[in-house]
């Protein structure tokens, strides 16, 4: 086995994105994001990383600052979380329109009101549709790890999309755990420097952000569409890659004790790791259940998602964001879409769960599993405090 | 349903057109609606607007493709528009020009063709060469989809005294010269094609909503070949032309600062030719030069 550092997680993501050799960063200080800029900030300030690092004045100059210098050429990072993504958001869907390949790193934070430091996704939820490529984290391993796979996955001259990593706020970010880092020449091997098809040069001008009438927008959208779709091949391929530089292995979807599982978890992000847990001690006593954590939530898994609930009776599908007065989280909405043409549909029980920091225990998931209460709305807004009560 | 379009320059009312008609129809019981095309217009560009009248609810959120009546509010955009472009066969067509309808057959087929010279009404009554109210007289004569009382309502509605007056005065004179060629009564060899409208001409503009043009689109719609308005001769917007008199001209570069088109540049002497390509007769030039070294002047239809 390599060598494990203890390392706190926000830093193992500020040395992979070093190691990436970024020509910029620009960002905005926002709660629980900072430790990964500010370390960064040191990275650059002693020299360790030779960059320009732009503190700007908001996260909508900061994402505009990333475009800007992306178009140049510049291989950029920005990190933002909750607020401060809502306030790029008009910047989000440009990056993706303009096809930059630019990483970011999310640190999942509530949306306010009322104010909350805490994690959930309702931020990244809010931008589902943005047109990045968005990936989750379950550890700190995995968010070194993916920042490496983003830039790589991002700049694929057959992909050329931006890719947002998520990774829980404090419960994740701001925990210290061991983790196996690269070389500095396993990172140059898995990570040619960038070089883009166009940049922004006044020897070789060219226009970027042009307006577009109706008769051409239509066409814009389907190959931005199409282009998402068929970036599921290259993550396939950055994910193998990454496999022969690091032994480490990732699925756009990971199974776990999912051998003739007649109920499922299905979940997103670092609380995947207790719910492992929760599954586990339930083998142990003989139930078969099983876990499916979404590593790739754009482009959405769709062949591989119906490939691993088939046989299965029921889903639990556990949502950290809610859509008020709507169908029930995003993650069990578009499960359900994506499962309507199935024949033996399992059934689905939708949690929504962990909002605004909330712990999620193991006895938890095992009151989710072992309850037969009918959701009449499609969905339940998980409150321990009431099911421990009714337990 | 009777379906109208009209075909104007960004500045010449079509849209206010659309909508009196609309007005008119309205005050006498019937349905209608107005809309203009929607998109980046500007000051001289080939805009167009759209009516719709019937006597039933109208619930169409469509453009109009295949109009029974298309009017042209100005003469120099038959060469660069397409505007019989989906006009219905047994339609009609209104032309703002000096030259009779026998000038514009192109299909024997119509039911009506009518011209006017509503830049010669306008330029005499309204004192600038705003055309839309006075086509609307040449329609009612032509057609009369609404009563002419209908039009005049609507007009004072709309406009302040004074120039409601001067509004109708136009349009009233416009009703008794407008020329009329009903297509039935036309001996159907002569003449023909003489000046049918053209759907290009030499300096006509790319149209932008082209729709059976292929483009390869670039990553992220990126565009290789800036600068590419150099290619977009704007100079065929025009109805009026700027002639300078160097007698006059102080050489102080006010029109070339303001010209919005980027006509003008500096010659070795210190004055400043315009580009004609480029200029698209908006006037701002004239108003704007210190010494009243800059006229403009109409440009001739061609034949006339
Ligand atoms: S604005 Fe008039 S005076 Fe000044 S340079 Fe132009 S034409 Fe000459
Ligand atoms: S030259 Fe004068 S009339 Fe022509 S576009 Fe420029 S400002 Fe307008």
């Amino acid at each position: 086995m390599k060598k494990r550092t203890g390392m706190e997680v926000s830093f193992a993501a500020a040395e992979a994105v070093k190691q990436c050799k970024v020509d910029l960063i620009a960002a905005y200080p926002i709660t629980p994001q900072t430790h990964i800029v500010e370390r960064l900030a040191e990275h650059v300030a002693n020299g360790e990383l030779d960059a320009q690092f732009i503190p700007v004045e908001s996260e909508h100059s900061a994402l505009s600052l990333c475009i800007g210098s992306q178009a140049a050429g510049a291989r950029s990072f920005t990190c933002t979380s909750s607020q401060g993504l809502a306030l790029m958001s008009e910047l989000l869907y440009i990056t993706s329109g303009l096809r930059l390949p630019l990483v970011m790193i999310l640190v999942n934070r509530s949306l306010s009101a009322p104010l909350s430091i805490w994690n959930d996704h309702s931020d990244v939820m809010s931008v589902r549709d943005c047109g990045w490529i968005q990936l989750f984290v379950r550890n700190g391993q995995e968010l070194y790890d993916h920042v490496f796979i983003a830039y790589k996955l991002a700049e694929n001259p057959a992909v050329n999309m931006p890719v947002i990593i998520n990774v829980d706020g404090f419960i994740l970010s701001h925990v210290f755990e061991p983790l196996e880092t690269i070389s500095s020449h396993e990172a140059e091997r898995y990570l040619p420097p960038y070089a883009p098809k166009f940049v922004l040069h006044p020897d070789d001008p060219v226009t970027i952000g042009a307006f577009t009438m109706p008769s051409f927008f239509t066409e814009a959208k389907k190959i931005h569409d199409e282009s998402l779709k068929a970036s599921y091949g290259p993550i396939l391929q950055a994910f193998q890659s990454w496999e022969h530089i690091s032994g480490r292995s990732y699925h756009p979807v990971e199974k776990q004790y999912t051998q003739d599982a007649e109920t499922l978890f299905i979940i997103m992000g670092s609380l995947a790791e207790t719910a492992g847990e929760a599954v586990k001690i339930m083998r142990e006593q003989g139930v078969k259940t099983g876990l499916l954590t979404l590593r790739v939530w754009r482009p959405f898994p769709f062949a591989e998602l119906r490939r691993a609930i088939t046989g299965v009776q029921k889903l639990i599908i556990i949502d950290r964001a809610l859509s008020p007065g709507g169908p029930g989280g995003p993650l069990a909405a578009e499960i359900r879409a994506a499962l309507y043409n199935m024949e033996n549909r399992p059934q689905i029980l939708n949690y929504i769960a962990g909002l605004g920091g909330r712990d999620i225990t193991i006895a938890d998931y095992i009151r989710m599993h072992n309850t037969t209460s009918v959701q009449e709305t499609g969905y339940e807004i998980y409150d321990q405090k009431g099911a421990e009560a009714n337990a | 349903m009777l379906e109208i379009r009209f075909h104007g320059r960004g500045g010449q009312g079509a849209v206010t057109s659309a909508e009196l008609l609309a007005e008119a129809a309205l005050t006498e019981g019937k349905h209608a609606q107005a809309f203009p095309s929607f998109g980046p217009e500007r000051r001289g560009a080939p805009v167009t607007s759209y009516c719709r009248i019937d006597e039933l609810p109208i619930r169409l959120r469509t453009n109009i493709s295949a109009p029974d009546i298309v009017l042209v509010l100005d003469p120099s955009l038959l060469k660069t528009v397409n505007v019989t472009d989906g006009l219905k066969e047994t339609g009609t067509l209104i032309i703002n020009s000096q030259k009779g309808p026998e000038h514009f057959v192109h299909n024997h087929k119509l039911h009506k063709i009518a011209t006017v010279d509503a830049t010669g009404i306008a330029l005499q009554i309204l004192g600038r060469s705003i055309t839309n109210t006075i086509l609307l007289g040449a329609l009612i004569r032509t057609i009369a989809p609404v009563e002419l009382s209908s039009i005049t309502a609507a007009i004072q509605k709309r406009f302040d005294q004074k120039n409601a007056a001067l509004n109708i005065q136009a349009l009233q004179q416009a009703y008794q010269e407008t020329k009329i060629l009903n297509m039935p009564d036309y001996p159907t060899q002569e003449n023909q094609f003489a000046d049918a409208p053209a759907a290009t001409g030499e300096n006509a503009p790319v149209q932008p909503q082209a729709q059976s043009l292929w483009i390869e689109l670039e990553l992220g719609c990126l565009i290789t070949n800036p600068g590419n308005s150099k290619t977009y001769y704007t100079g065929s917007w025009r109805s009026f032309y700027p002639l300078l008199n160097k007698d006059r001209c102080i050489k102080c570069g006010i029109c070339w600062i303001l010209c919005p088109d980027a006509a003008y540049t500096q010659d070795t002497e210190g004055f400043y030719p315009v580009d004609l390509n480029y200029c698209k007769g908006c006037g701002i030039c004239a108003h704007e030069c210190p010494t009243g070294a800059i006229t403009m002047l109409q440009e001739k239809e061609a034949g006339v």
